[in-house]
């Protein structure tokens, strides 16, 4: 988990969350959801980025909610945070994720650990004990098919 | 069946498929699926709306590049960083890449050298910070330091640094084929270049060969000023876990040992590196250096003894090196920093006197660099009301001439008993915010609205106007306005004492017990704090909360001047703060100034220093380098230089008046901030520079009805006068002062002042010997009418001898002169340098040589030298002085 939190920071996550409140946030998710049994690596790890995927959407919706002017707040928002449009397409693709991890849930994983949790398809390789090129292939396919059901989804007010 | 909206097929279906479709070249493809289409239309079908869906995610980037880790973005040949185009990489440094590039807006000619930082500075208060401490850096401007440029961020947030670009030799290498004192000399250059940035307070921290070129036509240039710092800050602000061992911003082969512990650097620390590369230039060998790794490196700093360089350099110039130049190096490379030279000018005027074939000082061994001792302001100071040390101190000095406490003269004396104490962090904030550079509001109008928005947003809430009133009402005391401080404090306390909250109450009584001690009320002040801290309860989330009523109690000392109650609850303060959950920077620092100048108090000038130096960290690290807690810092720092070091003082004290004045703006310093700076010049000979500060002092005194302040600053520009030689000026400025006589301000104190600088004048006319033999002798008198010591009877003491010695009276010259000496080795201590000591050494030597008394008259003056070398530098006029004496 820390190895996890540890890319956050190191990567600069935008989301400016410390490492230490990621890890914690998401080990109270785990911990509270008691009934997880992990019964190998494999299932943990999806769990584990699933949770700080749900983390991080939730930030960015908090976030958003502020920008909109829900109270005073002290101008720390700025150049380098990612555009608003950035946020609501953050949060869409979370949405999205929960219909394609009923149709796949590997592609799933596959956005959580690149998109949500900056993993490199080598290290996902290595994650997954697979070859790069097959991360790769499943990264195109999660791709395509998330454009397919967010486009499919109800249209978007404009950001 | 799971199928995805808009497809007719199920996933598990067509997934095989697609992985085809997604393998094949695209004319392969379209075949593919045409035969495709005839057998299974309906996956086809599915496998041309993914293939198209495909063909826009690959135009759009869709998923590309994730919000929550920007790509940092390669940076090419061409590209723009801030005012510059990159030509080609140069390098990679320990941080990130260097490259070359040049000014692309065409306003003029120039090359530097860019410098990123391997990581990205999202936050835009890290940024901020780093641009603005890079500016600070830019303003360093030295011919032999390579200019900072700009620093700044890239558009995708990554760091850089803009360099002046350096093409030159490294400086081993360019020694390797110079004789040795060649070599000295050259390093003495880059000695002088650290000493400058030492003195606007940067220090390097990573002083080492491939640091310090040399240009082609044989200047030095020192590389990566008090960079290390700032790149270092960012990758700790990036990376909690970052620890300083593996800090890339100093080099483990030429880190000092302090730094190897993971200490905080200090200016010593860059005389330690200094050292080293002096070894490295006169040996070729690094004497530390080792095989091993990280550990290895540790043990050899700090356990092996470095060989002399005489043993490790080639057999040649074995003979140059032995002795002189052995001690300078060994005395830099002493392993506790308070060993080695004080600070890089002292190393400096060391190897200076190695070139002119002069004794040097680390012979005598590290005593003479030991720390500072208490010290009053030289006669200016200890003046009684002028307090012309700022700082509680000052109230203290004349506390201390009065002998009793509540002698504290109200009003003007008061308003300038300086001291910040408890800037609550919002407060700092909005008032650092809002102030520097800005102008337009000054901090009492910004005070003044805090208060006037608390009464209207929070008059509903009693509990919480009452604490917002406290914060004000602290911010009020960081500014010295008293009154108001006593005001708002007081109507807190009101509506705290309404209310059964004994947190909120000790908020509020605790600084208000505080002004009460300000205004003499020392057993009502006693009674309300500790009541206060007897009230709170002794849990642990109340530690915050009593550490700060601590730190309000210990600041009592700056009024009794008891320095062991000081010392002790400061001590108490910052240990509740440790076991605190919340580390609170601003809290910290209040604690710390206070044990700070409990330790001086109690003149332990030496612990007093290390808790400085603390601060000064502390200081910058929580952004708190610009506030009035800072300046008072400063302020008091001074004050244990003042009577040795004062070229260190000077620099303190300039600090604290710059900050002063960007804080509060330019009229609104108090005149004895200015005064005191100028004082402090006035000492050190820059006459030039201190005139017009003592005009100025002099004016705002005028002003704000500052009577002492206006009488010591005048007294002392006569003074100035008399010392360039303007007698008439001097004459006039005596002559207005005597008008004030009847001011009830002008006290015994300041009218044997007036007596000594009266004398000082005739004795400069140099027209009637007689007479100003006469006019010390009654400053004398007068002085000791007074009661106190005081450094101005030393000078007046001086005085008298040197002008019996010239009307031939050698009893009353001699007996003078041991007067002084005795006087002033009361105000020293122990083996450090003393001014004062020295210039009565001074005399003395003078009076044993009309004696017939030459052995004793040589000693005399060499003793003297000693003094005034160590303490105002080789080029100050008595210290020449000085040194003809021993020449004759």
């Amino acid at each position: 988990m820390h190895r996890i939190a540890q890319r956050e920071l190191r990567r600069n996550s935008a989301a400016t969350l410390s490492p230490t409140t990621l890890l914690h946030e998401t080990y109270l998710n785990l911990s509270q959801n008691q009934s997880a049994n992990f019964s190998d690596r494999s299932q943990f790890l999806g769990y584990a980025a699933r949770a700080m995927r749900g983390l991080l959407i939730d930030y960015l919706r908090m976030r958003q909610a502020r920008k909109r002017g829900g109270g005073f707040e002290i101008t720390s928002l700025g150049a380098d945070l990612p555009a608003a449009s950035q946020d609501t397409e953050a949060v869409q693709i979370g949405a999205a994720l929960e219909s394609l991890a009923q149709l796949d849930a590997r592609l799933a994983e596959c956005v959580d650990l690149k998109f949500f949790c900056g993993f490199t398809n080598a290290e996902i390789a290595e994650l997954w004990k697979v070859s790069e090129r097959t991360v790769a292939r499943e990264w195109d396919k999660a791709r395509v098919l998330l454009r397919q059901i967010l486009s499919e989804a109800a249209p978007q007010a404009a950001p | 069946m799971k199928t995805a909206p808009g497809l007719a097929c199920s996933w598990d279906e067509l997934e095989p498929y697609l992985d085809r479709a997604f393998e094949l070249a695209p004319d392969e493809c379209a075949a593919w699926l045409a035969q495709l289409a005839q057998s299974q239309q309906r996956i086809a079908q599915d496998v041309r709306t993914l293939l198209s869906m495909r063909q826009q995610v690959d135009a759009s980037g869709f998923l590309e590049h994730s919000p929550f880790y920007p790509d940092p973005g390669q940076p090419q040949p061409g590209t723009q960083v801030g005012a510059y185009r990159l030509v080609k990489l140069i390098g990679r440094g320990g941080m990130g890449e260097v490259w070359l590039a040049e000014r692309s807006d065409g306003r003029y000619e120039g090359r530097c050298a860019i410098k990123f930082l391997d990581a990205s500075l999202v936050s835009p208060r890290l940024a901020e910070r780093f641009r603005r401490e890079g500016q600070a850096l830019a303003r360093l401007a030295h011919p032999n330091i390579a200019r900072l440029l700009d620093a700044g961020t890239t558009g995708q947030g990554r760091a850089f640094l803009a360099l002046e670009y350096v093409d030159g030799v490294r400086i081993d290498r360019y020694c390797e084929s110079l004789p040795v004192n060649e070599r000295v000399r050259l390093f003495a250059g880059v000695v002088a270049a650290v000493a400058h940035a030492h003195g606007n307070l940067v220090i390097h921290r990573d002083l080492k060969p491939s640091n310090v070129l040399v240009t082609s036509d044989g200047q030095v240039k020192l590389l990566d000023f008090g960079i290390a710092k700032l790149m270092s800050a960012e990758l700790d602000a990036l990376d909690a876990d970052h620890t300083r061992l593996e800090d890339a911003a100093f080099t483990p082969e030429y880190a000092s040992p302090e730094q190897l512990l993971g200490g905080a650097p200090s200016t010593a620390t860059d005389v330690y590196q200094l050292g080293l590369l002096l070894f490295v230039l006169l040996s070729g060998r690094n004497p530390l250096h080792t095989e091993g790794g990280r550990a290895e490196r540790i043990r050899a700093a700090l356990e092996r003894s470095v060989p002399p360089v005489s043993e490790v350099a080639p057999r040649p110039l074995r003979r140059t090196l032995r002795g002189d130049l052995d001690a300078i190096i060994a005395m830099a490379l002493r392993r506790d920093a308070k060993d080695r030279y004080a600070t890089a000018q002292a190393l400096q005027d060391d190897l200076l006197r190695y070139l002119a074939r002069e004794p040097v000082l680390a012979r005598r061994g590290a005593s003479w660099y030991r720390a500072r001792k208490f010290i009053e302001r030289h006669r200016i100071a200890v003046a009684a009301g002028s307090l012309a040390a700022v700082g509680l101190c000052a109230a203290l000095a004349y506390a201390l001439l009065q002998g009793h406490e509540a002698a504290v003269q109200r009003d003007a004396a008061r308003r300038e008993l300086a001291r910040a104490t408890a800037a609550h962090d919002f407060t700092v904030f909005m008032l650092s915010a809002a102030a520097p550079g800005d102008g337009r509001f000054s901090t009492a109008e910004l005070l003044a609205q805090n208060e006037r928005l608390i009464d209207k947003q929070f008059a509903a809430d009693p509990q919480m106007r009452a604490e917002m009133l406290a914060t004000v009402g602290t911010q009020y005391m960081a500014s010295q306005r008293w009154e108001d401080a006593t005001r708002v404090l007081s109507r807190a306390r009101d509506i705290a004492a309404s209310t059964a909250d004994p947190t909120l109450q000790a908020r509020t009584e605790c600084p208000l017990a505080l002004m009460k001690m300000l205004n003499g009320l020392r057993r009502d002040a006693e009674t309300m704090i500790e009541g206060a801290l007897a009230n709170l309860p002794q849990r642990p989330e109340h530690a915050q909360l009593r550490a700060e009523c601590m730190t309000r109690y210990s600041e009592f000392g700056f009024f009794t001047g008891e320095a062991a109650p000081m010392v002790q609850r400061a001590t108490i303060a910052l240990d509740l703060l440790d076991s605190a959950s919340t580390a609170s920077a601003p809290r910290r620092i209040d604690a710390m100034s206070a044990l700070a100048y409990g330790h001086y108090l109690a003149r332990d000038n030496q612990k007093a220093e290390q808790v400085f130096e603390q601060l000064a960290l502390m200081l910058e690290e929580s952004g708190m380098e610009q506030t009035l807690a800072a300046a008072d810092i400063y302020n008091n720092w001074s004050l244990l230089h003042f009577r040795s070091d004062i070229r260190r003082a000077e620099v303190l004290i300039r600090r604290t008046v710059e900050l002063r004045r960007s804080i509060e703006g330019k009229n609104q310093v108090g005149p004895v901030a200015i005064f005191n700076h100028a004082g402090v010049l006035l000492v050190l000979g820059r006459l030039a520079e201190a005139a017009p500060l003592y005009e100025e002092a002099i004016r705002t005194a005028d002003e704000r009805k500052d009577w002492p302040t206006f009488f010591d600053a005048s007294m002392e520009l006569a003074e100035l006068h008399i010392e360039s030689g303007e007698l008439a000026r001097a004459e006039a400025r005596l002559a207005t002062l005597a008008t004030y006589d009847a001011n009830p301000r002008f006290d015994g104190m300041r009218r044997a002042l007036l007596a000594y600088y009266r004398a000082h004048l005739v004795e400069a006319q140099d027209q009637n010997p007689a007479t100003a033999q006469v006019r010390y002798g009654e400053a004398v008198k007068a002085f000791d009418a007074v009661g106190e010591k005081t450094f101005a009877s030393v000078y007046a003491l001086c005085g008298l001898s040197r002008t019996a010695l010239v009307n031939g009276d050698v009893a009353t010259a001699t007996d003078a002169a041991a007067r002084a000496l005795d006087l002033a080795r009361q105000f020293a201590q122990a083996d450090a340098p003393s001014y004062l000591v020295g210039m009565a050494q001074l005399v003395s030597g003078d009076a044993l040589m009309a004696r017939g008394d030459r052995g004793s008259a040589v000693r005399s003056f060499e003793a003297a030298l000693r003094n005034l070398d160590g303490t105002l530098g080789r080029d100050h006029r008595l210290t020449k002085l000085a040194r003809e004496k021993l020449r004759a």
